[in-house]
């Protein structure tokens, strides 16, 4: 290793590796044509050192990077070192070796210089389909992994530099949606070929040795910075509670924080025992969901790589939620209990932000709670098959911060390019009509800063010839409430699901008139269970709403002008406003009424007094 | 020292004590942990807002301070959950 960098040089090299890292993005969504990639950006890219540590994270869901990272390894003892060439790529999706679940395809190739291996660059794309029991990647009705479609712990793509047509062709016969899944994997290919295109001119031009030392750097910068950055917060424990709803009962999610010094802990023990139904996590999954959060809430100003890992130490007792043993299914683990897991840390880590005066300015309420992936699947008016994957609830809603409300559909937390995709992409591609998308007031938890808001979509079938579609519904957070707010605020709101059959809004269309309203649909809704598979047919419209951020600090504390504005944009509704926030809004006036406001707030302290003393005996107790 | 939006550590008559900033009511000694020193009720997840269920199993779990009635914290918690713990040490390293 090179002792002395030129600074200059090193801040050069370090910025052509991200460099590379965003134009590895930008070739995924250029070269792929599946709208889950190129719409919902749901794919992550990073690079990785000889011994496959991760070097630096790149853009994209940031908790499958360990996943990624541990892929590299696997095929490295997989293969051993005979059985890894130059021009090889490998391609792997096994859960219960690396991946989250099968759907989540990882690329990875090894980077050689002058015929040495000097790097690893990998990606994932959530693939259309999988070929699991139900069409899409995501299957409620599996209750083993053997259900959950085609696992692969490793194999060549490519060999020696060229590309294997008899193992592509194996793998989309695999598939429903043979012509998305050869986009998606193509686009991955052609992301790591421009990565080591662009590796090897650097490589070429400041050398090997420069190189691999300018990386060892950056590894030991990123462990220095959050090193120091822990040393100035204050040790302590925090603890969160997370519950997971399925049909029958609620799993639960216990982490508690501890930090010492320049280390945390994060300690899952008290989770539920893994079930029978893919919501369960792997280990390097929830290692994926500690690290997203611990980069995004105190890393944000250093390079996302090993150097994060050092410090943190995990305990994911084996064989529950958190850690599943096999056979235990997993494939809808990235929208449950693995997305849990990162709002968890993310909330422990921001009460621990809370006791610092220094960082308080950088906690976060809980962001969306919950997750809902609806996938219809079927023919189309041409007889063409299709699986549609709606990735609105990707404009998530941020949580509320001690200086600013959460951001209204502000995206995912830790997800950095989450983003809702384009209505009429989708309705380009797939039969289906969006009755509207909008945000949803009173969604957002209040609190002294609220919480974003989050949406609501409605949707029917178009264009079908009759045929009814196969809708498969992946969510959670519909019953249990999962946004917490913190310091004083109140959780966000949870997600919500409702199947209206029958309805006339086809009539109603027709004779022009705008359908926004569950009271233009008729008929009593049916609240969905949060896992199953359904018929639809193009008389029937799906109601979806997603889960709201937390708040921050009492709401009685927030400036009622606010509230004002908030009733003014629809995002608080006049009622809400009265009882949570003790604001009385005057609209004849056109504005607050600030003395009755002032009373009514005085009005409810004074209740919690009396309801405290009330409980003050049980309360000595506990 | 502040701990979060409304309390903060304090020294008091030869120890450290948690209080509220806004009322600077004395909750607890700094080694405690200050929910359960803190005035608390379970309420219905309803009073967060009209979009939350009726017929939620979930409470909010509110704490208050004693002496002015902010709210400190809220836990969502099922029926007969344990109070979840945070604790800080009140000896920041360095």
């Amino acid at each position: 290793m090179i002792d002395n960098i030129d600074p200059i040089t090193f801040e050069i090299v370090r910025h052509k590796l991200w460099q590379i890292i965003d134009e590895m993005g930008i070739t995924l969504k250029r070269v792929s044509g599946s709208p889950s990639t190129t719409e919902a950006n749901d794919f992550m890219v990073g690079l990785f050192t000889a011994n496959g540590e991760i070097l630096i994270s790149g853009v994209g869901v940031t908790w499958h990077i360990v996943c990624a990272s541990t892929a590299c390894k696997h095929i490295l003892k997989f293969f051993g070192k005979e059985g890894i060439k130059q021009g090889d790529i490998f391609l792997l999706n096994d859960p219960y070796v690396a991946a989250f679940h099968q759907s989540d395809v990882y690329i990875v190739t090894p980077i050689y210089h002058e015929g040495k291996r000097v790097a690893w660059t990998a990606n994932f794309t959530h693939v259309n389909d999988i070929g699991g029991v139900d069409a899409g990647g995501m299957c409620p009705r599996a209750t083993e992994v053997f259900h959950e479609g085609l696992r692969i712990p490793g194999l060549k793509i490519a060999e020696a530099g060229i590309f294997r047509s008899d193992v592509m062709q194996s793998l989309l016969n695999m598939t429903r949606d043979p012509g998305m899944v050869a986009l998606d994997l193509r686009s991955q290919i052609a992301a790591n070929n421009v990565a080591n295109a662009r590796l090897q001119e650097i490589f070429d031009k400041y050398g090997e040795e420069t190189i691999i030392s300018i990386m060892e750097t950056i590894i030991g910068h990123s462990e220095a910075f959050l090193r120091a950055r822990l040393r100035r917060l204050p040790d302590g424990n925090w603890s969160t509670v997370q519950y997971l709803d399925t049909a029958d009962r609620f799993h639960k999610i216990a982490l508690s924080l501890t930090k010492r010094s320049d280390n945390l802990l994060f300690d899952f023990s008290g989770s539920s025992p893994q079930v029978e139904q893919g919501i369960n996590c792997t280990y390097w999954g929830t290692m994926g969901s500690v690290f997203a959060a611990v980069a995004a809430l105190i890393c944000y100003k250093t390079t996302w790589n090993a150097g994060i890992l050092k410090p943190i130490q995990l305990t994911a007792p084996e064989g529950t939620i958190v850690n599943c043993r096999h056979p235990a299914p997993v494939s809808m683990s990235t929208i449950m209990a693995g997305h849990l897991c990162v709002l968890a840390a993310g909330f422990v880590i921001s009460k621990m932000l809370g006791a610092s005066d220094t960082f308080r300015d950088d906690l976060m309420a809980v962001w969306r709670g919950g997750s809902i992936s609806v996938k219809p699947s079927g023919k189309g008016a041409g007889g063409r098959n299709y699986i549609a994957t709606i990735m609105h609830p990707t404009a998530g809603s941020g949580g509320a911060r001690s200086f600013a409300d959460g951001v209204d559909t502000g995206g995912l937390f830790a997800y950095l390019i989450s983003s809702a995709p384009n209505i009429e992409t989708l309705e380009l591609n797939y039969p289906l009509l969006h009755l509207f998308r909008r945000q949803a007031r009173d969604s957002g938890g209040p609190g002294k800063y609220r919480g974003g808001m989050s949406g609501e979509y409605g949707f029917k079938l178009h264009d079908t010839a009759g045929r009814k579609a196969c809708i498969t519904l992946s969510s959670m957070g519909n019953y249990a409430v999962q946004a917490h707010g913190i310091c004083g605020g109140y959780p966000g709101a949870g997600g919500r699901v409702k199947l209206f059959r029958n309805t006339t809004v086809e009539a109603l269309l027709m004779a022009g008139q705008a359908v926004d309203s569950a009271t233009h649909f008729a008929g009593r809704p049916k609240d969905m269970p949060p896992q199953t598979t359904f018929e639809m047919t193009d008389r029937d419209v799906l109601f979806v709403r997603w889960a709201a951020g937390g708040g921050y600090g009492d709401p009685l504390d927030r400036d009622p002008g606010l509230v004002w504005n908030d009733i003014q944009t629809g995002a608080v509704s006049g009622p809400a406003a009265k009882r949570t926030y003790g604001v009385f809004a005057n609209k004849r006036l056109g504005g607050i009424d600030a003395a009755r406001t002032e009373k009514m707030r005085k009005g409810i302290k004074a209740m919690r007094m009396t309801e405290m003393r009330r409980e003050g005996q049980k309360n000595e107790n506990r | 020292m502040r701990i979060a939006e409304a309390l903060e550590i304090v020294p008091h008559e030869n120890a450290r004590v948690i209080r509220c900033t806004r009322c600077q009511h004395i909750i607890c000694d700094a080694s405690e942990e200050w929910k359960k020193r803190a005035a608390m009720c379970d309420k219905p997840v309803t009073n967060a807002g009209p979009l939350f269920p009726r017929d939620s199993p979930f409470l909010l779990r509110e704490f208050y301070c004693p002496g002015c009635g902010t709210m400190l914290d809220v836990d969502v918690v099922m029926k007969g959950d344990p109070i979840i713990s945070d604790r800080v040490q009140f000896q920041p390293i360095e």
